[in-house]
């Protein structure tokens, strides 16, 4: 990125002035023209450099709405330079979208469009880019928002801040029937994402962390000892040890008949199994239900970006 | 006896006491009961929908 010219550190200094003074309308107004004149300039570099000083320094004076604005436009200045998806650009996205507080109604649409954005970074990838994820992660956790931020941690890669949390959420929202029943669910979901590096990891920390699991493997809950074997098989990769332990364990595996389905979406991920077909199996049903849960495809989901549809259908 | 014929083999010797065990300890499971909030929370989008 070329470094801005003389005339636009002058007029930051100049705004920055005007926003310290509390002129903040006025600021905001100004920031907007630069912005849309370096725009039409093709001063990409420039309106970007303009654009996030001026949105920090908006929420910077809790002035959450005009930040947001402005947190828009640099999204808007990113797709329109073709700006990489990398670290230093996420961080300045995320940085201006996790100081808005969650009650501020912009909040969504910043959050939407960042990820919509961060999926230019690979292709493969239709809900976003992990690094992206990771940040709301952490910032909505720390908000105890777990719900929103368990979906954002299985999108990132990582399993342990996944892992952290899980503990914190199933302790203090969970039923004690359902220690590993947390874990479980997190590892599945990870392992059809093909996320096998974060499904371990998730997998080690959190049967380390949780007070109520007693140290292990072998541990004296089944369903933990079928997670760590079946782990074990995917390194492997043998489809007999793992059909056997699908079968041994049955009924830890009942306990949510979603279980079944995460298996067979596995089998085919990671076993090369056929993908279940015929009138007894109604893969159609289950197919689409993937599909909503893996976040895209089927269009309902696509391009909201967050946990937004599950919450919905909670009321 | 005649159940757990042959399955042996097919899994890491070390790993058939702790299987014979939960065999065991699934048997004296309590069954299930109702799932909190939170679990169901996790839940994919279009199951939710399912189980209401």
């Amino acid at each position: 990125m070329a470094a801005p010219g003389r005339g636009t550190s002058r007029v930051l200094l100049k705004l920055k002035r005007n926003v310290e003074e509390g002129n903040y309308y006025e600021a905001h107004q100004m920031y907007r023209t630069l912005y849309h004149r370096y725009m039409a300039q093709k001063k990409h570099a420039e309106a970007i450099e303009l654009i996030y000083s001026g949105a920090s320094l908006l929420l910077s004076h809790n002035q959450y709405t005009s930040g947001a604005d402005l947190c828009l436009l640099l999204v808007e200045a990113f797709n329109t330079s073709d700006t990489p998806v990398d670290t230093e650009n996420i961080d300045k996205v995320a940085n201006l979208v996790c100081t808005i507080p969650a009650e501020v109604p912009e909040r969504g649409k910043c959050i939407n469009s960042a990820l919509q954005w961060s999926k230019a970074s690979n292709q493969a990838i239709k809900t976003g880019d992990p690094e992206l994820h990771q940040r709301l992660a952490v910032t909505l956790w720390k908000e105890k928002n777990y719900m929103e931020a368990r979906y954002h941690f299985l999108h990132s890669y990582d399993g342990e801040g996944c892992a952290s949390m899980l503990v914190e959420y199933q302790v203090t929202n969970g039923y004690p029937s359902e220690v590993d029943m947390f874990v479980a669910q997190a590892v599945f979901q990870y392992l059809c994402l093909k996320n096998k590096a974060c499904a371990s990891l998730t997998f080690h920390i959190y049967t380390e962390k949780h007070p109520a699991i007693e140290s292990g493997p072998p541990f004296i809950l089944p369903l933990l000892n079928f997670l760590w074997f079946m782990l074990t098989a995917i390194e492997g990769g043998k489809l007999t040890t793992f059909t056997v332990l699908c079968e041994r364990y049955q009924p830890s595996l009942k306990r949510d008949p979603v279980y079944l389905e995460y298996l067979d979406r596995i089998g085919q991920l990671f076993f090369g199994l056929p993908p279940p077909a015929g009138p007894t199996t109604g893969g159609g049903m289950l197919d689409n239900l993937l599909r909503g849960f893996l976040g895209g495809e089927t269009g309902h989901d696509e391009g909201t970006g967050s946990s937004r549809p599950a919450e919905e259908e909670l009321d | 006896a005649m159940e757990t014929a042959g399955w042996e083999a097919a899994v890491p010797a070390e790993w058939v006491p702790v299987i014979n065990q939960d065999i065991g300890r699934q048997r004296r499971q309590a069954p299930q009961g109702g799932l909190s909030d939170a679990y169901l929370a996790g839940m994919p989008p279009k199951r939710m929908k399912l189980t209401q």
